[in-house]
């Protein structure tokens, strides 16, 4: 059920009008829970049986962990939670990439093998609920949490609708704790909130729907685009990904706030970046502190050496593109990521990083948009259908590779570009800033016909609908 | 307790202090406001609510969905806008009582084999397809793919809940000009200089079994559209036919072959055009060539050109390519004779 259709505006209203009726918290929380089933359950019923596998799991080997003062019973009940969990991953997400990967590693030594067809069908939103279940049995082993009393709010809190399906990946001690007091209801939260619902599904119908995903088909729907049709639908891509997702996160955000809970940030203006660590401080952030600080802090973080720190970012890149999807393409485009961040950490201890150019504007001017240049280049391995299809664009986006199929009229290339320049300068104004500073600058009458003309285009510009593109990992 | 690591910054530390409830209420008045006068607007101008999106792909796998099911033997059109149009479906059923008619055409998607190719997978459909179908579609490089992502809508997205977002998203559409207005798309157009903000000389109407009633106001009174489908290119094609095409046609065949094991049928059908239209298709793909070698190939298949039926040479399409509205009724009835002659039906 998407945020985007008739029905879950129902189940929005149903859950709003339980939430701030008379009923005792346990039953609130109660409703909310069955609604969160059903939410999940309107892709593929039978799935709902995974969450609750996980949920049970993750339950009952935290309150091992917690319980039991002897080390192997811990380390035990964590290899159980972390199988059951990676293991249900792996074999829903990985296991016809591995054995397509296992074949094509035979044929290349000489041997043929054609294996059976694995018709997996991926449950939606198995790499969140995953990440956010297994946060809580880590934090548990480390010691930086305690296990939760109530199993009710445990299983609201794997299974909570609004960032079930595509996050944001909220940890156990952001979320547990605001089950235990009832909520109010609170017209500031509830006005924001809205606000917030209606930023996302503008930026998810109108900007990602509307205008970028057409322009991104077109040019990676023909086999050999030209160069302005390769730049064109790149950026259009860049700007579809992020108005997409954002669009998906600030709704969910949103939601949560109407119903009284709060859940992190996930986009911070990422496009203002400088450098790619500051781009993943600002782009899909609970899952970079997930991989932060489960994986990488794990591994070592920069505690071993400079050599080690580079190949654990490598690590924690490649992992990082693989939970996106089980395709080289996503392999390929987390180890661009992990080589721009590994040479960043180098350039920053040479001389070059001290210049008093890059403290100048134009200097900056020129960070954030090689940054979004070198991001674009990685989205195109993100985007592509093959890797064949992303090694020719990116050549033809160098100039290495001339000629190709021109697929757009004078107006598109300029449509898209007027909008990705709006984005950029968008975020590079707003870049130390966040949305709510933004609001409250722009006063009350400005804030009000923006959000007019918002749903207004919203009620004149239904196009296609497309699912978002995050629901696919 | 937060967690040391997490940095939880939520947007509920940071709410912009204001008088929500009265910015929402003020809001709520206004878009109430604005939209009943560009609601009244438009129907001034003469838009009628344009009722089903013609190409949504969640009422097409809500119909998708009805092909397989049931105890009545199931006809399915499949096409593009011709046999969205041209047919008409109470006529269809008013003949043919005893079967469930789908209408699965897509407007503006050409090839229609991908469904094709999902019906003749589907073990649960025993029916007769219905298709419409030309040389230069399947000759095409998106002879497969066309209509695939519709197909992918209905394998992976529709679900048990979707016949109620159907439901309601026709209440919506049904009701409103203003819903369907789709100004990015109107806004497209208009920068490429084929802009109709104002009613055409043709107007639409799709109904919820999706049937699109297309009729033609004044149509011969200006000039004909300059349309992608009425360009007459100067080259005339004396090529063979490829042996690409052949390979497709070979594939078509499985597919039809696989329809006919389970006890169904199916009827490739070349829907009638005329004027500068057929003229570009003849000079692309002469008949004799190409829709011959169709029918040589995909032996399975009962072939109808509209050529060799006599009854349909009697109907005008005011744009080459659709009949109006008003016609459909009388070519329903007459494709129905065709496909009993034919001994389809």
């Amino acid at each position: 059920m998407s945020f985007n259709s008739l029905t879950f505006v129902c189940l929005f209203c149903f859950v709003m009008a339980v939430q701030y009726s008379g009923l005792s918290w346990n039953l609130k929380k109660a409703t909310l829970l069955i609604c969160s089933y059903l939410f999940y359950a309107a892709w593929n019923p039978p799935f709902v049986l995974l969450l609750w596998l996980s949920t049970g799991v993750d339950w009952y080997m935290a309150r091992f962990i917690a319980t039991t003062t002897r080390q192997s019973v811990r380390r035990a009940s964590l290899i159980t939670s972390l199988g059951v969990n990676l293991g249900l991953l792996g074999f829903f997400k990985y296991s016809g990439f591995a054995l397509q990967s296992f074949c094509d590693a035979l044929q290349l030594v000489g041997f043929s093998f054609q294996p059976l067809e694995l018709d997996i069908v991926l449950p939606v939103g198995i790499s969140f609920y995953t990440f956010q279940t297994l946060s809580y049995t880590l934090d548990i082993y480390r010691g930086t949490a305690k296990p939760h009393e109530s199993f009710l709010d445990f299983a609201l809190y794997v299974t909570f609708f609004p960032q079930l399906v595509a996050g944001p990946i909220v940890r156990s001690t952001d979320f547990l704790p605001q089950c235990e007091t009832p909520c109010k209801l609170d017209t500031s939260k509830i006005g924001w909130g809205l606000n917030l619902i209606l930023i996302g599904l503008f930026e998810k119908t109108i900007l990602a729907d509307g205008l970028c995903a057409p322009v991104v088909e077109k040019a990676y729907g023909v086999a050999a685009v030209d160069l302005v049709g390769a730049w064109t639908g790149t950026l259009a891509f860049a700007g579809q990904i992020f108005f997409d997702f954002n669009g998906y996160s600030l709704t969910a955000i949103g939601i949560s706030l109407c119903l009284g809970f709060t859940i992190p940030d996930n986009f911070r203006f990422p496009y203002a970046a400088i450098g790619f660590s500051d781009f993943w401080r600002r782009w899909h952030i609970s899952l970079s502190r997930w991989l932060r600080d489960y994986l990488y802090i794990s591994l070592g973080g920069n505690r071993r050496g400079p050599l080690r720190t580079y190949l654990y970012l490598m690590i924690t890149m490649l992992l990082g593109g693989l939970w996106h999807g089980a395709s080289w393409s996503f392999v390929i485009w987390g180890a661009m990521h992990g080589a721009f961040l590994g040479m960043e950490r180098w350039l920053s201890g040479t001389s070059l990083h001290g210049w008093q150019i890059w403290q100048t504007r134009p200097g900056r001017t020129l960070l954030v948009l090689s940054t979004f240049v070198l991001v674009c280049f990685t989205w195109v391995f993100f985007r592509a259908t093959s890797l064949s299809q992303a090694t020719s664009l990116t050549m033809t986006m160098l100039g290495l590779r001339p000629g190709g199929t021109p697929v757009f009229d004078v107006w598109t290339p300029l449509v898209v570009a007027v909008l990705i320049g709006s984005l950029l300068l968008g975020h590079a104004i707003c870049r130390r800033q966040s949305l709510e500073a933004v609001a409250n600058r722009a006063g009350p009458i400005l804030w009000g016909v923006i959000c007019l003309l918002m749903i207004l285009l919203l009620l004149v510009c239904r196009g296609d609908e497309r699912a978002f593109i995050y629901f696919q990992f | 307790m937060r967690s040391s690591t997490s940095n939880f910054e939520a947007a509920a530390d940071r709410i912009p202090s204001r008088a929500w409830l009265r910015h929402w209420a003020a809001l709520a008045g206004l878009v109430v406001g604005l939209f009943t006068t560009a609601e009244l607007s438009l129907r001034w101008t003469g838009h009628q609510p344009p009722g089903a999106a013609s190409r949504g792909r969640l009422l097409w796998s809500y119909h998708r969905a009805q092909a397989s099911r049931g105890k009545q033997r199931s006809i399915v059109l499949i096409g593009a806008s011709q046999m969205q149009t041209n047919v008409d479906l109470p006529t269809f059923r008013e003949v043919c009582p005893e079967h469930r008619v789908t209408q699965l055409a897509i407007n503006s998607h050409g090839s229609p084999i991908a469904v094709l190719r999902d019906l003749a997978h589907d073990s649960q459909f025993t029916g007769i397809v219905v298709a419409s179908v030309t040389a230069k579609r399947i000759d095409g490089s998106r002879w497969l793919a066309s209509q695939q992502s519709f197909v992918d809508h209905f394998q992976g997205a529709y679900s048990w809940y979707s016949p109620l977002e159907c439901s309601l998203q026709w209440a919506v559409a049904s009701s409103s000009c203003v819903f369907r207005y789709n100004l990015i798309e109107k806004t497209r157009r208009g920068l490429r200089g084929r802009g109709n903000w104002l009613p055409g000389r043709a107007t639409y109407h799709c109904s919820f079994d999706r049937q699109i009633r297309q009729q033609f106001v004044d149509w011969n009174s200006a000039p004909a559209p300059a349309t992608s489908t009425t360009v007459i290119r100067s080259t005339v094609n004396q090529q063979p036919v490829s042996s690409a095409f052949l390979d497709k046609l070979n594939q078509i065949e499985t597919f039809v072959s696989r329809i006919r094991s389970r006890g169904g049928q199916v009827i490739l059908v070349r829907m009638p055009t005329h004027g500068r239209h057929w003229k570009t298709s003849q000079q692309q793909f002469p008949r004799h060539r190409w829709w011959d070698a169709l029918a040589d190939r995909v032996s399975s298949a009962t072939c109808i050109h509209f050529q060799d039926v006599a009854p349909w040479k009697k109907y005008h399409c005011p744009d080459d390519v659709h009949l109006d509205y008003r016609d459909s009724p009388a070519f329903t009835r007459d494709l129905i004779d065709a496909l009993k002659n034919q001994k389809a039906l």
